[in-house]
C-alpha cells in the first residue's frame, strides 16, 4: 500500500498541475468573448445573490442542526484520495488516501466530508491509507432518524443504495428523513449526517421494518476527506461553538 | 549497462501499471508484465517480480493474504501449461491466455469472498473479469515492442 501511495502521490500532484495549467489556457483563449459574456452574468448574478445570501444563511442553520458540531468537539484533518478500488483484489468498496497512521489514521478513524459520514478507516500503512466506504455491504453504522428518533443499524449493499436494520414496525420513521450518527457505536461522534429516507416497506421479519437510504455523499466525486480523530489527541479543527469570550489585551 | 537498462524499465512498467490500476478500478496490469517474464525465462528476475507484484497487489487489495500470490501462481501454471503448443510471443496466444485468466480471475475472486464470508457483486466481478481478459494483450503488447530485446536465458 505505501508503495502505491509513493507512486500516485506525485502522478495526482502532476494531474492537478496540468490540469490547473489547462485551465488556464482555455481561459485565455476567447478571454474578449467572454468578458462580454460575464458582463451580462455579473447583472444577474447581482439579483441572484440577494438571494443567495438567504439560501447560505439557511445552508449555515441546517448545517449547524444537522450536527457538524462533531468538527467542533473533534481533532479533524484532511487527506486526499489517491485511488479508488485500487487493484483487482479491491473487492471491497474502498479508496486509498494519503495519509497514514504516522499522520493519525489508524484503523476506526471516522471519515467524513462536509456533507456528512463517508466511511472509516479498514487498515492503515505508514502514509497511506485503505477506507472502507459507507456503502459498502460490510460496512455498519448505529443511525438515528432526526425527526422521529428511530435507532437502526445502517448497512451499504451490493446494490446502490443503504440499508437500516433491526427498526422496529411500529416505528414512526418516513421517507424524507435525515439518518444521523446516534453515538452508540463509540467510534462516530453524535449528530453526523449520513444519508436520507428514501423507502419504508414492513420487512420480510416480523419484529422489523425495511428501510432503504441514500447516502448523503456522492462517493463517485470524492477528492477529499476529512478524518476525525479521537477526542483530546489534538486541537479541534474549528473553534468551539457558542459565544466567543475575548480576551483584552 | 544493458542489465541496468532491465532492470529500469521494470522500475517504469511497475510505475505505468500503478497509474493503470489507478485509473481502471479492479484491473491487474501488473499481470502482462508478469506474462512477459514469463516469456523471457529468466527464473530469477520472474521470482523476483512475483514477489514485488505480489506484495503491491496484496497490499492494495481488500482481500486476506493469498489472492495475488494465487493469482501470479496460477497464470505461470497456465502459462507453462500452455507454452509447448504455441509460441510465446504471439498476440494470438497471449490474447488465448488472458481469456483462461480472467475466467480464472473472477472464479478465484468468487472463492476467496466466500472464504472470507464477503458477499460479491456479481455484475462487477463479471464486468471486472471481462475487462480484465481485454486489458492483458492491450498492456502487453506496448510492453513487448518497448521491453529492451535479448536472446533468452538458457532452458
Amino acid at each position: 500500500m505505501e508503495i502505491v501511495g509513493y507512486v500516485l502521490s506525485p502522478v495526482v500532484w502532476l494531474r492537478d498541475r496540468f490540469a490547473s495549467w489547462w485551465d488556464g489556457y482555455l481561459a485565455l483563449v476567447d478571454v474578449a468573448a467572454e468578458n462580454a459574456r460575464l458582463r451580462a452574468e455579473l447583472e444577474q448574478a447581482r439579483a441572484a445573490s440577494l438571494l443567495a445570501s438567504e439560501d447560505k444563511a439557511e445552508l449555515q442553520r441546517l448545517r449547524e442542526l444537522l450536527g457538524l458540531e462533531a468538527l467542533r468537539e473533534r481533532p479533524a484533518f484532511a487527506a486526499r484520495v489517491i485511488a479508488k478500488r485500487f487493484g483487482p483484489q479491491a473487492v471491497l468498496k474502498t479508496f486509498t488516501i494519503n495519509k497514514g497512521f504516522l499522520n493519525g489514521a489508524t484503523a476506526g478513524t471516522p471519515v467524513v466530508t462536509r456533507n456528512g459520514v463517508v466511511g472509516r478507516v479498514l487498515r492503515a500503512a505508514p502514509h497511506t491509507a485503505t477506507v472502507l466506504m459507507l456503502t459498502d455491504s460490510g460496512f455498519r453504522l448505529a443511525v438515528i432518524s432526526n425527526e422521529s428518533r428511530t435507532p437502526g443499524i445502517l448497512t451499504g449493499s451490493t446494490e446502490r443504495r443503504l440499508e437500516v436494520a433491526y427498526v422496529a414496525q411500529n416505528a414512526r420513521i418516513a421517507p424524507g428523513e435525515t439518518l444521523i450518527t446516534s453515538g452508540a457505536d463509540g467510534s462516530f461522534p453524535k449528530g453526523i449526517p449520513v444519508g436520507v429516507v428514501t423507502q419504508v416497506m414492513p420487512g420480510n421479519e416480523i419484529l422489523f421494518l425495511q428501510v432503504h437510504a441514500k447516502p448523503l455523499v456522492d462517493m463517485d466525486r470524492l477528492e477529499e476527506v476529512l478524518l476525525l480523530k479521537e477526542k483530546g489527541s489534538a486541537p479541534p479543527l474549528l473553534p468551539p461553538a457558542g459565544p466567543q469570550v475575548r480576551t483584552e489585551p | 549497462m544493458k542489465k541496468l537498462y532491465r532492470v529500469f524499465w521494470w522500475f517504469l512498467y511497475t510505475a505505468g501499471a500503478v497509474i493503470v490500476q489507478q485509473a481502471v478500478p479492479g484491473v491487474d496490469a501488473l499481470m502482462p508484465g508478469f506474462l512477459l517474464a514469463l516469456q523471457e525465462n529468466r527464473p530469477r528476475q520472474t521470482a523476483v517480480l512475483f514477489l514485488v507484484f505480489t506484495l503491491v497487489q496484496e497490499g492494495a487489495g481488500s482481500l486476506g493474504f493469498g489472492t495475488a500470490m494465487l493469482s501470479y501462481a496460477g497464470a505461470a501454471l497456465l502459462f507453462r501449461m500452455s507454452h509447448g503448443f504455441f509460441v510465446e510471443d504471439n498476440i494470438v496466444f497471449i490474447s488465448m491466455l488472458s481469456a483462461c485468466l480472467g475466467l480464472y480471475h473472477g472464479l478465484l475472486i468468487r472463492l476467496m469472498c466466500a472464504i472470507q464470508s464477503i458477499p460479491v457483486d456479481f455484475e462487477q466481478l463479471l464486468r471486472e473479469s471481462l475487462i480484465q481478459t481485454l486489458a492483458i494483450p492491450l498492456i502487453w503488447v506496448p510492453a513487448y515492442l518497448s521491453r529492451p530485446k535479448n536472446a533468452p536465458a538458457a532452458q
